[in-house]
């Protein structure tokens, strides 16, 4: 089968540290255009990544692409996706996948209509530690999980973007809830594979960010476990996911996606020594590898994504519900 | 009496919460976040969201607050050490003179002293503005509580702990047993150099001591175990906890070579690395930490040793399962 053409519009940090890295290593996509709205820029990206054509509107891409990766700011999202699917491209969009519950309808629909494929990119959902911990849970090494608290973030100044974007409600739609957070929302569901029965919400905003900058969210689920999800811009959390259950705990680095620590009173290696650190071959960017190699092998294939239209409006529908409360408190 | 704690959520912090609590003392734990994960077991702590980076979020916190206790700490990178331990503590200060509070106790550390230490060390021996980030941030943090303490009016007690250790404790506890336990350590010299070991209770008592007692205001205490004990000694209740062999020993040039070359060594070998920057600046002192003035003014007495802070220690890891619940197990 003949390679994807691939086109990739925004080519901020996360474009090329982590996904045109990715895309080129991918044997199954030929990159074929990068679009940004700073054309020394784009011009520089695309000898960079040996990327024959730049262009610095979105549109250029029609009829020129099979599939294009969308790394804009986050309120953006919605009607480029649209565009670029309503001219039968595929369309693989980074988290968020839109800024409000009624953009990710309208994107599905489109998608539904012309039969373009459009998956989010939820990169955490490639690592092998947390495809690990997935099975853990499902092995009932933890018994019944009852907490699960995750956290994630780190300082925004210290980070490598190329704009800061992230500080304003019109091109973020959001703070670090909807930015980072949206990880851990979907993490808590796809471990939990329940909807939460109730959401509270806190936030607070440093100087200098129109959006909150820290937030905490807990979902309680139906079942009677809670999950405790923090994410900040303003400073380091452990980044980790721990899930308790009644028969053990595991805990898994976000960042470090090849290692787990496991503690199971039904796994027999814990019960003879204790606590377990595993730690599996791998790198760092294998998570976005898998997720191109996912994507394309979807769309060839026509199987389906491994991440899904409702699974995306939940994790939203939760946001909104954070966000919409904030309001009137 | 209202009490504010900071770096509530930390190791020492918490514990330190958990005894106040117990004790009947109104506590005020400022954290950054888990507001909403633990909801508060004891009506007397009030949890508050807070960071000592951000004055705004302290005054609030140091409302008719006595005593604030300060044990937030953080950084890797010198900056973002100095944001936290510097910045953090002239946040504190600002907050707890705007806010009346009567004394400050200040959670210091012996790494202001450096790693140049005579046998004995005592609180007269200069801090050193050179070094680690940890180190000259926590010296630059100390200097400032001082200084500040008295221009704002603001009594200050500086304690320099030494290596606390006890159930939670990161580093003294989960770091040096997991390292054992994975065979990822050796001992330099036989690990005859002198492990300063404090257990957590220890320094507990003595924290409340530094927030009670009148005429101390603007000194600072070394505060340490009864004395110290050698690393093979530290290390050895590990390797018994885990059935693991005593790590290896090696001479110092050795150690002072894998270290430079830990990542040659790792690739060259195979093995991951044994020994860290760390190991070599403490498994190499010979120094004892006197506690003499802290047993003089604050009357402190450590009571706990190791052999029974170990024990406390080794029955939290079997709670948690860091151990198998029973000894037969392993």
């Amino acid at each position: 089968m003949r390679p994807l053409r691939f086109g990739v519009v925004g080519c901020g940090g996360f474009s090329t540290i982590y996904q045109l890295p990715a895309l080129r290593r991918c044997s199954r996509l030929q990159l074929a255009a990068v679009v940004d709205r700073d054309r020394t820029w784009a011009q520089k990206v695309a000898r960079r990544f040996r990327v024959p054509t730049s262009y610095t509107d979105y549109h250029d891409l029609i009829g020129r692409v099979d599939a294009a990766l969308i790394a804009t700011p986050n309120t953006t999202h919605a009607d480029i996706a649209c565009t670029l699917l309503q001219h039968g491209i595929h369309v693989l969009c980074e988290k968020p996948l839109a800024t409000t519950r009624a953009d990710v309808e309208r994107m599905f629909t489109m998608s539904a209509q012309t039969g373009a494929r459009l998956m989010a990119a939820y990169g955490l959902r490639f690592s092998p530690n947390l495809s690990m911990l997935k099975r853990i849970i499902a092995t009932q090494w933890l018994g019944s999980v009852h907490e699960l608290t995750a956290e994630i973030g780190g300082r925004y100044e210290e980070g490598e973007q190329r704009t800061d974007f992230r500080k304003h409600r019109r091109l973020a739609g959001g703070g670090v809830l909807i930015d980072l957070g949206i990880h851990l929302i979907d993490l808590a569901l796809w471990l939990s594979e329940e909807l939460p029965v109730s959401v509270a919400y806190e936030s607070a905003s440093a100087q200098g960010w129109e959006v909150e900058s820290e937030a905490e969210v807990a979902l309680d689920f139906p079942g009677g476990s809670r999950a405790t999800l923090a994410c900040s811009f303003t400073h380091v959390p452990t980044n980790a996911v721990v899930v308790q259950g009644s028969a053990g705990w595991a805990r898994v680095p976000l960042y470090e996606p090849t290692s787990l620590t496991l503690c199971s009173e039904r796994a027999r290696v814990c019960q003879t020594s204790g606590v377990q650190r595993l730690v599996f071959p791998g790198t760092f960017t294998e998570m976005y590898d898998r997720q191109i190699e996912h994507f394309c092998d979807a769309v060839m294939t026509g199987k389906e994504f491994i991440i899904q239209a409702a699974e995306v409006g939940a994790a939203l529908d939760i946001i909104e519900c954070c966000y919409h409360r904030s309001l009137h408190t | 009496m209202q009490v504010l704690v900071t770096g509530a959520s930390g190791f020492i912090g918490s514990r330190l919460v958990h005894r106040l609590v117990g004790m009947g003392v109104q506590v005020r734990a400022l954290v950054r976040r888990g507001l909403l994960s633990q909801p508060p077991a004891d009506q007397r702590c009030e949890r508050v969201r807070g960071d000592v980076t951000v004055l705004d979020s302290l005054h609030r916190a140091a409302q008719a607050c006595e005593v604030i206790f300060h044990c937030a700490w953080g950084g890797h990178a010198l900056t973002e050490a100095r944001r936290i331990n510097v910045l953090g503590t002239r946040n504190v200060f600002a907050a707890a003179a705007a806010a009346g509070v009567r004394r400050v106790v200040h959670l210091s550390s012996m790494a202001v002293h450096g790693q140049r230490l005579p046998a004995l060390l005592t609180e007269e021996h200069p801090l050193q503005f050179q070094g680690d980030a940890y180190a000259v941030s926590k010296a630059e943090g100390e200097r400032a509580a001082i200084e500040l303490g008295a221009v704002y009016g603001v009594q200050v007690v500086v304690l320099r702990p030494t290596l606390v250790y006890g159930p939670q404790s990161p580093i003294w506890l989960l770091g040096y047993f997991e390292r054992v336990k994975h065979e990822q350590l050796a001992l330099i010299n036989g690990g005859k150099g002198l492990a300063n070991l404090l257990y957590i209770d220890d320094l507990i008592d003595v924290m409340w001591a530094a927030a009670q007692r009148s005429g101390i205001s603007g000194q600072a205490f070394l505060i340490s175990g009864a004395h110290p004990v050698t690393w093979r000694q530290y290390i050895d209740h590990f390797a018994h906890m885990c059935h693991k062999p005593v790590p290896p020993s090696v001479p110092l040039w050795r150690a002072w070579l894998e270290v430079q070359g830990s990542r040659v060594y790792s690739a060259l070998t195979q093995h991951p690395k044994r020994l860290l920057g760390m190991d070599l600046a403490l498994m190499t002192q010979h120094t004892t930490v006197s506690i003499d003035k802290a047993r003089q003014l604050l009357e402190y007495a450590p009571h706990i040793a190791l052999d029974e802070g170990m024990r406390r220690s080794e029955a939290w890891l079997r709670q948690k399962g860091y151990l198998p619940s029973s000894r037969n197990g392993l």
